[in-house]
């Protein structure tokens, strides 16, 4: 018996990833009960391999070394610089028409800790997100409430083992395209994209000693780069108060839960059935597929259904409900406004009401809504 | 408990002016209330968080009308004890027709819902262990809905007297008389237990309401 | 001196010192002379105690939003109600004229109730078309939450942004 035993799905990561590589996934995740030292595991004998049903066909192209070694460094930030105590400034812009800035503190305790605060602009100065595990507290001082969110989905764990299984079928590839120092750290710049061979991309700075992620760039197709977040100065292991991630940290005069149901429904029809109008999917960018369904409560009318999609790397929104009857010309077609910073776009076709949010060329966008007449 | 009823005023008086963002607020605050005492009421089970869920809806219907000589808490706990005796004489009747098909799944609790205990009273902190735990849940079920409802409002709830009357829609004589009923089922039922708990400190106990 | 059976029922009152002066005088004479329902009182304050000492059950994650969900059925049911009341009450008729006139009425009420006057609030408030777009925002942060992916703060700096999508 092997004093290790990774699950069979990270065992079967492609040979060009390498052994280390596959041990700290199957570490970090968590999902094999081997303490720490199995990386330091004897190497079990290989020939089992070829049999497993997960193993890597034999015709797949080998990796790139700067692939290769791109995945190492995302396999030390999800294992690592997810974990690593820090506190550090970051900048923050939106570079979608016009640009938008904010500065803030980042505090990240260990694993799904971080905490948020907010210096500039002066209508968020004061706020603070506190994030704990799927919890998400958004404090807003101007309101005196704190806004609750929860990732519907799966935990950082679930995400971080969804990017991992991405690397491994292929959907999601990454590569090191150089070296740049960020707030006096070295780090390596690892471009990723998702299955959408025309879709957006992000490039992360990920610092080669800690595994921190330094800085995030979303690009669009033509290589603008549409949103960054950089680190401007960065303490590691600095000693936090563990009071500030607390969830009654938050001086508040109430708390607020979003109306988001905590889970996704199990397919669209079901969805369909509580609304009880007919749902409207749109025709998909190629590489995108859904990832949930959600239904909640519209501002007006009746409620919304909130379809969620993903190319593995980039991610987008789309929310419908019935525009309400009492609208009369209201309701009738509207053109879709030009998107905003982030490319949140609304328009009511076939009264219909749609938002849009997310990254997504303008060529993307123009066939999903073609798509929903 | 001024600023409470205050602040709950307030949110009423918010809703009736159609600000119904007010009643996502009220919920907040007494959801966790509301279920605890269902679950006491008629155990936990899917039931409860649908009854729990009905209190809701009836309170915001009613919200417009509402007339505040009640405190909202206490309409809310009268909305959720009718409908709690109505489950409680629905739920006989099945069962008389049902209970041979079906199996008993006798003292069945979700654990995972409890939390710690209440530390209002926490000058005389007892640690209750398990045995005891599900002795005294044994001896509330045992009691009749109309006992259970005044010891839970009282003893578990922190309602006053007169608060329990206009709950449950009875003089306070009997409210008092209820009361005592139901502890002493609770007593004669926890008896074994009884030497074994110190003493408690009868001033720490002795709650001016 | 009160008899034991009398005391009794006062014992409960006493725990919760919610007797009044004279009937809290009483029992303390009697219990100055009776063993057993000094016992009695004790044994009530422990079981008491343990009483409030119980473990509490907390609302099911999600709790808010399935009813915000039950709310929103609720309302369409009932105003599917009160039409489907009003075509049962017309076709009753026999005098179509009142039939008519109540109809009109009702379609005002339809119309009151579905249109609520605005609170003094909601003045301030976002038109409902800027509110849409904010909260789909929020859901897209939300969604992103535990991401290693996403930036975090650029979706929450874009969720704050959202006249221009008026």
């Amino acid at each position: 018996m092997p004093p290790f035993q990774a699950p069979c799905h990270l065992r079967a990561l492609p040979t060009g990833l390498g052994r280390v590589a596959v041990l700290a996934a199957a570490c970090w995740l968590g999902l094999a009960c081997a303490a720490p030292s199995a990386a330091q595991a004897p190497r079990r004998p290989e020939p089992a391999r070829a049999e497993r049903p997960l193993a890597p066909r034999a015709d797949a192209p080998a990796l790139a070394p700067e692939a290769a070694r791109a995945r190492v460094l995302l396999l030390r930030y999800l294992r690592e610089g997810l974990r690593r105590p820090f506190v550090a400034h970051e900048t923050t812009r939106l570079l979608q028409g016009q640009v938008r800035e904010s500065q803030q503190i980042v505090k990240q305790a260990g694993l799904g800790a971080m905490r948020v605060e907010y210096q500039s602009p002066p209508a968020m100065r004061g706020e603070v997100l506190l994030i704990l595990g799927r919890r998400m507290l958004r404090y807003v001082p101007a309101e005196g409430v704190v806004h609750e969110s929860r990732a519907p989905e799966t935990g950082v764990l679930g995400r971080a083992g969804a990017l991992v299984e991405g690397l491994r079928s292929g959907a999601v590839r990454a590569r090191v395209v150089g070296r740049e120092e960020v707030a006096g750290r070295n780090a390596a710049i690892v471009e990723v994209r998702g299955a959408g061979r025309e879709g957006f991309f992000k490039r992360l700075w990920i610092d080669t000693q800690s595994g921190v992620r330094m800085k995030i760039e979303d690009v669009d197709p033509s290589g603008v780069v549409v949103s960054t977040s950089y680190f401007t100065r960065i303490d590691l292991d600095p000693v936090l108060d563990a009071g500030e991630f607390r969830p009654g940290s938050l001086s508040r005069r109430e708390a607020r839960p979003r109306p988001l149901r905590t889970r996704p429904l199990a397919s669209v029809a079901e969805a369909q059935q509580r609304v009880g109008y007919a749902i409207r999917e749109p025709s998909l960018p190629p590489g995108y597929r859904l990832v949930g369904v959600w239904v909640a409560p519209a501002p007006v009318g009746r409620q919304a259904v909130i379809l969620r999609y993903t190319d593995g790397v980039s991610t987008f929104t789309l929310s419908q409900h019935p525009a309400p009857a009492r609208w009369g010309s209201r309701g009738a077609d509207q053109a879709p406004r030009p998107r905003d910073d982030r490319g949140a776009i609304r328009w009511v076709s076939g009264g219909r009401v749609f938002i849009l949010v997310g990254n997504l060329s303008p060529h993307a966008v123009d066939r999903i809504i073609a798509s929903l007449r | 408990m001024y600023a409470v009823a205050d602040a709950d005023a307030r949110l009423v008086l918010r809703c009736q002016s159609n600000d119904l963002a007010a009643f996502n607020d009220i919920v907040a605050r007494y959801q966790h209330r509301v279920y605890g005492y269902v679950c006491r009421m008629v155990g936990h089970t899917p039931e409860a968080e649908d009854l729990t869920q009905e209190t809701f809806v009836k309170a915001y219907q009613g919200i417009r009308t509402f007339q505040s000589r009640a405190s909202l808490n206490t309409w809310l706990y009268r909305i959720a004890t009718n409908l709690c005796i109505d489950y409680a004489r629905r739920a006989a009747r099945t069962r008389g027709m049902t209970e041979s098909l079906s199996a008993e799944r006798p003292g069945e609790e979700h654990e995972g819902d409890l939390e710690l205990p209440d530390v209002r009273f926490d000058p005389l902190t007892i640690t209750l262990n398990h045995e005891l735990q599900a002795h005294l849940n044994e001896a509330i079920e045992g009691l009749p809905q109309r006992l259970r409802a005044v010891l839970l409002l009282h003893d578990i709830e922190g309602l006053a007297y007169d608060e329990i009357a206009s709950a449950v829609g009875c003089p306070l004589g009997t409210v008092k008389s209820r009361l005592f009923h139901a502890r002493m089922a609770v007593r004669g039922r926890l008896a074994p237990y009884i030497a074994a708990i110190p003493s408690p400190a009868h001033a720490g106990l002795a709650v001016t309401r | 001196m009160m008899d034991c059976s009398r005391v009794h029922p006062l014992l409960s009152g006493h725990v919760d010192n919610a007797l009044s002066p004279r009937e809290a005088l009483e029992v303390e004479r009697h219990l100055g002379g009776c063993h057993a329902c000094a016992s009695l009182l004790n044994e009530l304050y422990k079981s008491v105690a343990v009483t409030r000492s119980a473990p509490r059950a907390l609302a099911p994650e999600g709790f808010m939003e399935a009813l915000a969900l039950r709310l929103e059925q609720e309302e369409a049911r009932s105003r599917q109600l009160s039409l489907a009341g009003l075509l049962v009450w017309l076709s009753s008729r026999r005098a179509m004229v009142w039939g008519a006139a109540a109809a009109a009425l009702a379609l005002v009420a339809l119309t009151l109730r579905s249109a609520p006057p605005p609170s003094p609030g909601a003045l301030d408030a976002p038109p409902p078309e800027v509110a849409s777009v904010r909260l789909v925002k929020e859901h897209h942060v939300a969604l992103s939450i535990a991401s290693p992916l996403e930036d975090l703060s650029a979706a929450n700096l874009s969720a704050h942004f959202h006249a221009d999508a008026q």
